[in-house]
This record gives structure tokens, sequence and C-alpha cells, in this order.
């Protein structure tokens, strides 16, 4: 959960969320419009550098979390340029099986494409993942209209993964000093043993919190104080403008 | 393996959005009708969506080597029924992309889709039926876990084979290249899956088999579920 930690030490953890959404939304959405490889890479990028550089995340944390949906996203983009019907560049034949695989031009552009925007689109994410705590966006949900039960589910599952986290840290600390997972059917047996444990827990935690909750007066609802932000003009100009000019941008400019 | 942030072209994205928002709208009502008749229960529902997002979070050792995770849907279905797993799902598929950058905020639709909706309905289905055909309660479990998990990747397999159709073969074969890409990974990680299922309803049955019924895992009978 790096993520979270650096999400409430970032340099610009008092800077609005509600800007920080828009510019990242806008960026988000232009990188999923636009039509060249171009404009998602040079969102990639400027979102890297406002990530690294304006807001202050330490590019050795940045490349760690990053590192991961990247991998995963060259793996499936190499899913996408793959076809077993017939390309213009032969990999594999296999008579037995009357199976060829082949790389075919349309499927290597199409998956460019899909690669260039889903970077730009994951680093978007990140951006707004890595400067605004999970509590300020549930907060700009609330004040979006989100349905109350939904954000009220939110929060209670966003305080109870951290107490699970730990525990299931502990649990499993003690597993594996007991060989717990020295072998694969071990392994799956001991994270039942886990789980188990962990939903038991569950249950009976979340009877004591609605108990704890009853004796405090619950009325039906949980009530949250958002922290005050406030707007401020120049960023929400150059967040929105930035966006807007993205974009055209990738609207605009065809192959 | 959820789809991507920004993975789906906009069209795509947007309709999956639309169709899972009508599909977490009903789920909502749904929850919050049982809610009114029993307010513990929310709590009990928050707590196991953080339940179901650590889950998903732990490492599962598939056959082929690699390391998956498992997907929790089918858990859930069993204990709350396929309704309330629509905005379980957006929830930890939310919490997913913004805590973990697994999955995304434009491809949640999509997502919430194939994990909340149609894999727990495919997992219920199996779950009435076997349980209505006399099988033993084991069985019952492992079966709709692993169908859960299979229906939910089967899904995406099919949204993906929408969104980029094969340049030579369209549709079909774009879907018979995603679901075969998948299933090298995905049928022993369902079959994990249901195993992994399995073993934590034995484990909560032989420790505690009264939060089962209360649950209603149907031992004593079908409890009323959300």
């Amino acid at each position: 959960m790096h993520i979270d930690t650096f999400a409430y030490s970032n340099r610009w953890r008092r800077v609005h969320p509600g800007e920080k959404a828009i510019f990242a939304l806008c960026c988000l959405t232009a990188a999923l419009l636009s039509r060249t490889v171009l404009i998602p890479l040079i969102i990639a990028a400027l979102m890297a550098a406002m990530t690294i550089m304006g807001a202050g995340i330490p590019w050795r944390g940045y490349l760690r979390i990053a590192i991961l949906p990247a991998a995963f996203l060259i793996w499936s983009c190499l899913a996408l340029a793959v076809s077993f019907s017939g390309g213009e560049l032969p990999l594999a034949h296999f008579p037995a099986l009357q199976l060829d695989i082949s790389f075919s031009r349309q499927g290597i552009n199409q998956a460019e494409l899909a690669l260039a925007r889903s970077l730009g689109a994951t680093l978007s994410l990140l951006f707004l993942a890595l400067t605004t705590p999970m509590t300020e966006i549930m907060g700009l949900l609330r004040s979006i209209g989100t349905p109350k039960l939904f954000i009220e589910l939110m929060t209670i599952t966003y305080r109870q993964i951290f107490i699970f986290l730990d525990m299931a840290g502990q649990i499993r600390a003690a597993q594996e000093a007991r060989l717990g997972y020295a072998s694969a059917g071990k392994a799956i047996r001991s994270m039942a043993g886990m789980a188990g444990n962990i939903l038991l827990r569950t249950l009976t935690r979340a009877r004591h919190n609605h108990q704890a909750l009853l004796a405090r007066g619950y009325g039906d609802e949980l009530l949250f104080l958002s922290p005050r932000r406030n707007w401020s003009t120049p960023n929400l100009l150059a967040a929105g403008s930035a966006g807007i000019i993205l974009i055209a941008l990738a609207l605009a400019i065809h192959s | 393996m959820h789809i991507m942030e920004g993975f789906l072209p906009a069209t795509h994205a947007a309709a999956w959005g639309a169709a899972s928002a009508v599909c977490v709208g009903i789920g909502l009502r749904s929850i919050a009708k049982s809610v009114r008749a029993k307010p513990e229960l929310k709590m009990l529902l928050g707590v196991s969506t953080a339940f179901t997002f650590i889950l998903s979070a732990l490492k599962l050792p598939s056959l082929t080597g690699s390391c998956s995770h498992p997907t929790g849907t089918g858990l859930g279905t069993i204990l709350f029924g396929p309704l309330a797993m629509a905005p379980l799902a957006a929830i930890v598929l939310l919490f997913q992309a913004v805590l973990l950058a697994h999955g995304g905020l434009t491809t949640l639709g999509a997502n919430i889709f194939s994990m909340g909706v149609a894999g727990p309905l495919v997992g219920y289905g199996v779950y009435r039926l076997t349980r209505a055909s006399g099988l033993p309660a084991g069985l019952t479990v492992f079966l709709a876990a692993a169908l859960t998990d299979l229906a939910t990747y089967s899904t995406t397999a099919l949204q993906l084979a929408i969104a980029f159709p094969d340049p030579g073969g369209g549709f079909s074969a774009a879907l018979a290249k995603f679901l075969g890409v998948f299933a090298v990974t995905q049928i022993p990680l369902a079959i994990s899956e249901g195993l992994l299922t399995l073993l934590i309803y034995n484990f909560i049955q032989k420790y505690s088999p009264g939060e089962l019924s209360d649950l209603g895992f149907g031992l004593s009978g079908e409890k009323e579920r959300i």
C-alpha cells in the first residue's frame, strides 16, 4: 500500500482534491479519445513529471509502483498483436494442431495504440491516486451525488482494509515460520486457514462495530467532516485549460 | 485479472459503464431494503467488502507456476446472493484501482460487469442448481466458486473481443484467441479458487458452524438473503 502512504505525505496534499481530479480526469479522457500514439505519450510524460517534480513523489518509489501495471500492460498488448487466423509476420506453425501463430500488421497497430493510450491513462490515474488520499476522493464522490449508502459502505471498507491487512500479515508470518508455505498443497491450506480466520473475525468485528455505533447514538447514517480545502483559481484555470487543450488535441490529430 | 486503465476504447468504456451503473443501482436498492429491515447488515456488508479486497490481494499459487489472485466473488455470492455483489465489486474494484493501480477508472464499468454481475449470476445459478440436485455441500461450494471465476474471465474475454476484433477472423476469432490466452492461467486459477473457497467453508464449518447458518450458507434451510 505504498500508494496510500504517498497520498498522505506528498507536497500537493493540501491542494483541493477537485482540482487534482479535474486535471487527472481530463487527461484520462484525452488519452482515451486520442487516435494516435503521440498524445497519450505526451500525457504519460506530463503526468510522470507532475507526479515526481510537482507532487514530490520520489522517482524510485514511483517507478516501483508503475512497473507492475506496465508489465501487465505489455503482456496484454502482446495478446492483442498475436493472431491465430493468419497475419503478415508468421511466428510459429503447428501442423498437427492446424494452428498458425502470427503477428498481423493491423494487430500491431492496434496494440501500439492500446499500449500508448493505456499508459497515458494509467499514469493519469496514478497521479490522482498518489496525490489524493482515499478519504478525500470519497468526499469528492459525496459532493457529486453518489448514493449515501455506497459512500458509507466505502468508508467502512476503507477503515477495515488496513486492520485486516495487518492481521493477514501477522498470520502469514506465523504460518511461514512454521513452514506453512513450503509446498503448493500446504500453501493453499494455510491460505484457507488464514482467510477463514479473517472471515470469522470479520463477522465478530462487524457485530462489535455495530454495537459500538449504537452506543454512540448511531442513527442509520455515518457522518463525517471533510477537511476544508480552498479552491485556488489559478490552479483550477491551469488544470482546466491544460485538460481542455489536451482533449482538443486528441480529437484534432488523426493518424 | 482486470482490464487495464485506458485499454478499452471510449465508446466501449462508456457503454459498459452505463450497464454497470444500472446493475449497481439495482444492487444498492436491494441492499437498502435489507438494511432497513436489519440495520446491522450495513456494517456486515462493509466489513465483508474489506474482506473481499484482502482476499483479492492474496497471491494464489496456481498450477502453472504463475501467481495470480482470487476474485473472492464466489464466496460473496454464496454468502450474500448475486444482487448485492455489483455494489460490493464496484467498491473493491475502485479500491484496487486507486490503492493498488490494478484495473482502472475508465474500465471500472467493464470490470464491474464481469466481476460483479456476470460471474455472480452464473455462480448463484450453479449454487442453487447443485444444491437442489442434492450434491454434497462441499462440492456445491467448489463448483459455485470455480464457475463464478470462469464466468468472470470469459466475460472479460468477450469484452476484449468486442473491443478488438481479429483483423483476419473478426469477432469469433478474437474471442477464441482471448479465451485461449486466458485459459492457460485462468482454468488452474478457477480450480485453485474453488479449492480455497471450499477449504474456507470447511474451516468455518469446523470452528464456527453457527456463523455459517446465520449468514445463509443455507445449512439449516435457506435463510433470508440480501
